[in-house]
């Protein structure tokens, strides 16, 4: 962004109102997922300035267009979030009908016929229904400007490439790669707590900075090889002295071969006693069927040590040939689709109680979870508050 | 409290041989250790008690590496809670020698079950990991024995044969965990998958089995078997063989990966080849030739699911297949690795009315998961020669999830043996495939064919079909051959692919014949 221009917009606002750009983006994510947890009730006015021409994107284009938006701040408990790609958000609560229509008006008389018909400037949402336009809003205005298109197209994995890459990962340090993810509980009028934080690697980052080259998903089966190596590194990551010394409960996705290597017994020796029983292993259906001997073995063997299993990449298509009774699994992953939004986990063979809903990035998920009584839900909405 | 030791895992032979009369074996320090607590058992009782685990007892295919792992790391972890001392015996079986006052606590506890993680409750524990029944060949796997009334229960261990080196654990890790782990798992395999092809493409690694339906239990002794299916499929050992001539250096060679993901990508690329062969194979009138035929099935044809969404496989499905369409048969890993493309191909297929064949389970799979779940026509179960001694629980639930599914949905492969197809029709089964239905099949033409030097009239009376001069054995391999090549010497090669057998065999002929 041209720095001139940030300048200027945060020069035409009082000074609590416009943090670092940044920041504002992590704080309207905040409050939109407080709204969503809570329940309570706000609007929300989105000025999309980064999508206004070249040509009145002049920064002072963009000061008025933040000014356009002052009537709003008079309503109650009015909040203005200017976004590090220029868009704007207004958060406010309660009906405000004219301070609305006020701004409304500013903006169509200084951008009238800017936008073809169809797309608007400003769009006036409803949270926490639409809760998910809001974040997807603060997350892009993160995201730094995609990258020119590679000149190159990557090539796909391939068995030298991939042994390549397995000496690679032996060796690098792997520990800024890894990545926390919340595992939420629903409560039923608290909003979400955490339940675990799953523990990987972020692949997209690793991917890009040991292979930049390659296509890891081009090549599923290689990359399916790929994790074990992942899982070992994991292991030693989290069986490293002080690693575990203040972690709550936690998730890790292995393979079943994992389960059965030395690296795990290591894990299972460095893992402190009060997480015993706190800590859920997450195993692929294809895995299960690959080895299904293995699978027993590490099953029992797991549950012996008491680690509970959890069995992801589950859909609609395939829930129901993975019965939690006969597959002996403590949780079933579900993929959030929104064709779900038709069914119910009883018609997917899926006790709620044992259900982990994933890919949980809009309200109409989150509701469905409520209205199911699945209790645990992930994703990019699923936070804890 | 840690008072655990592991005695015996640095694989080196002792100073002195526990007993003199045993002095072809090896002995390992555990083997000194327990002798050496079994005497002083005997000279001052101290009450002392071990978990014996025999792993070598295990049910074939014998024990795998990972529970000789997690055996001992259980046995360390009770050694190091309740004091105690875990014992590797050269014959690869572990010993818990568990603490007087750990077996006090025992006595004391007697009335009431044991905590998990008491040496006790580890035989139960250990069963139950293994999936043992109790009922195993030779003895328990594991047991608890006291070292005063088990002395020479216990002293017989160090008689058994010393594991073989290869079956045992490296005995010190390397020191960068990873070392070593990498190359064996390779094939040689070129950036594109497999390559190259050997000379004439994919067909010469292939065997075309036949898919035969068999006349329900209590039919007429004269009932026909009736073939329902040409498979093409990639014969392992002639796979491995042609790995093994592309070998580079480093690289062991001639046997196919171990790791399930490498293999299933080796198949990817073997897939596209598969389908290309069909392709130059169509109305050729050679084996591969999927073109419709009269009187010749449909082609089953083992598929990656990633090809099913793929342009060639729609330039496949668009030709013109007639009324009997192959089936196109999908490993269930790959359906649950990926749902979406399953439920894409499972439409594509049903467009062009192809049946849907759900490959790769076992009968353990059959138990654990629900493969009906998935809306497929028909469900692949190769055969095991452990189905009919499973014990009566197991044979249940699989008799159960076979009820359930419906035994005419039930393909069986690897029938090679009279045990297979009478344990499968005995289920309800009616398909079969493998080298006892090619024998069979081989014996109905073989009595149909006057032979080579003979007048090749249809309808002519054979000659006995111990006397026909081609022999069973190699009327089987060119009925199997994918190649012109491998069906040279054949004066009927129609009869190769022909699906009805002209003359229906006496059932007692041909027990005789494939005996």
């Amino acid at each position: 962004m041209n720095a001139l221009a940030a300048a200027h917009i945060t020069a035409a606002l009082p000074p609590r109102l416009a943090p670092p750009q940044s920041e504002a983006a992590r704080a309207l994510d905040a409050l939109v997922r407080e709204t969503v947890a809570t329940g309570i009730a706000r609007q929300a006015l989105l000025l999309r300035l980064s999508a206004l021409p070249r040509t009145l994107a002049q920064p002072h284009h963009l000061r008025l267009a933040v000014e356009a938006l002052e009537p709003l701040l008079a309503a109650d408990r009015a909040r203005l979030f200017v976004l590090p790609n220029h868009d704007a958000a207004m958060v406010w609560r309660g009906p405000a009908p004219t301070l609305l229509a006020d701004s409304l008006a500013r903006l169509d008389t200084l951008f009238s016929g800017a936008f073809p018909q169809g797309d608007t400037l400003a769009r006036h949402l409803g949270l926490p229904e639409e809760a998910d336009l809001l974040l997807a809003a603060a997350a892009a205005s993160l995201r730094p400007p995609p990258p020119p298109a590679p000149t190159t197209p990557r090539l796909p994995l391939d068995p030298p490439a991939l042994a390549a890459l397995e000496q690679a990962l032996s060796r690098a340090d792997l520990s800024r790669f890894a990545r926390r993810r919340a595992v939420c509980i629903l409560i039923p009028g608290q909003g979400l707590r955490r339940a675990w934080d799953s523990r990987q690697f972020c692949l997209s980052e690793l991917a890009e900075t040991l292979a930049p080259d390659r296509d890891l998903k081009a090549a599923p089966w290689l990359f399916r090889r790929l994790t074990r190596i992942l899982d070992l590194r994991m292991m030693a990551l989290l069986s490293a002295p002080q690693e575990l010394g203040g972690a709550g409960p936690f998730a890790l996705p292995l393979n079943i071969a994992s389960i059965l290597s030395p690296a795990f017994l290591r894990f299972d020796a460095a893992l402190p006693a009060r997480l015993r029983g706190q800590v859920v292993l997450a195993l692929r259906p294809e895995d299960v069927l690959a080895d299904p001997p293995a699978f027993l073995f590490a099953r029992g063997f797991a549950q012996a040590r008491g680690f509970r299993l959890l069995l992801s990449g589950l859909t609609a298509t395939i829930a129901g040939a993975f019965p939690a009774e006969a597959t002996g699994f403590d949780h079933l992953q579900l993929a959030w689709d929104p064709a779900l939004a038709a069914t119910t986990p009883a018609f997917l063979g899926l006790d709620p109680r044992r259900t982990v809903l994933a890919g949980v990035a809009s309200t109409a998920a989150l509701d469905w979870a409520r209205t199911h009584a699945v209790p645990l839900v992930t994703g990019p909405l699923a936070h804890p508050t | 409290m840690t008072m655990a030791s592991t005695a015996g895992t640095t694989g080196e032979p002792g100073s002195r041989e526990p007993g003199s009369h045993r002095p072809h074996r090896r002995a390992r320090a555990g083997d000194l250790l327990l002798a050496d607590a079994l005497d002083r058992e005997a000279r001052a009782p101290q009450g002392r008690f071990a978990v014996v685990v025999r792993l070598s007892r295990l049910p074939p295919p014998g024990p795998r590496p990972y529970h000789r792992r997690v055996a001992r790391a259980l046995l360390e972890d009770c050694a190091q809670r309740h004091g105690g001392q875990v014992l590797q015996l050269a014959s690869g079986d572990l010993v818990l020698l568990a603490h007087a006052m750990v077996a006090h606590a025992m006595a004391q506890g007697a009335a009431e079950p044991p905590a998990a993680d008491m040496p006790q409750a580890l035989p139960a524990l250990l069963a139950r990991l293994l999936h043992l029944d109790g009922d195993e060949a030779g003895g328990p796997v594991t047991t608890l024995v006291k070292l005063a009334d088990g002395h020479d229960q216990l002293r017989a261990l160090l008689d058994e044969p010393t594991l073989a080196d290869e079956d045992e654990e490296p005995a010190d890790r390397p020191r960068n965990p990873f070392a070593g782990r990498l190359s064996p798992g390779f094939p040689p395999l070129a950036p594109g998958g497999l390559a190259p092809m050997p000379a004439g493409g994919i067909a010469p690694l292939l065997r075309v089995q036949t898919t035969a339906r068999l006349p329900p239990r209590g039919a007429p002794p004269t009932a026909a078997i009736l073939p329902v299916h040409r498979a093409p499929a990639i014969e392992p050992g002639l796979l491995a063989a042609h790995l093994a001539t592309q070998l580079t250096g480093g690289h062991p060679g001639g046997s196919l990966p171990a790791d399930p993901w490498l293999r299933q990508h080796l198949a990817e690329a073997l897939g596209r080849s598969l389908l290309a062969a069909l392709q130059a194979a169509w109305g050729s009138g050679f084996p591969l030739d999927a073109a419709p035929r009269r009187g010749v099935p449909p082609l089953l044809l083992r598929l990656p699911l990633a090809l099913i969404a793929s342009p060639a496989f729609a330039e496949f499905a668009a030709l013109p297949h007639g009324e009997a369409p192959p089936a196109i048969a999908v490993a269930m890993a790959e359906a649950a690795a990926d749902p979406a493309a399953w439920a894409a191909a499972r439409t594509r297929l049903a467009a062009a009315a192809m049946p849907l064949v759900l490959d790769g389970l076992t009968h353990h799979a059959l138990v654990l998961a629900r493969p009906e779940a998935l809306g497929a026509d028909m469900i692949v179960l190769p055969w095991s020669t452990a189905l009919p001694r499973l014990p009566a629980p197991r044979q249940n639930e699989v008799a159960a999830a076979i009820a359930r599914i419906g035994p005419a949905r039930f393909l069986m492969t690897g029938a090679d043996s009279e045990a297979a197809l009478r344990w499968g029709r005995s289920s309800g089964i009616q398909l079969f495939q493998g080298t006892h239905v090619e024998a069979m099949l081989a014996a109905t033409r073989l009595l149909a064919c006057p032979g080579p030097g003979a007048a090749p009239e249809v309808g002519r009376q054979p000659t006995r079909l111990d006397n026909h001069p081609c022999g069973l054995r190699a009327c089987t391999g060119r009925g199997t051959a994918a190649t012109t090549a491998g069906r040279a010497g054949c004066i009927r090669p129609d009869l190769l692919d022909r699906a009805i057998p002209p003359r229906v065999m006496p059932a007692a002929t041909m027990a005789r014949a494939v005996a």
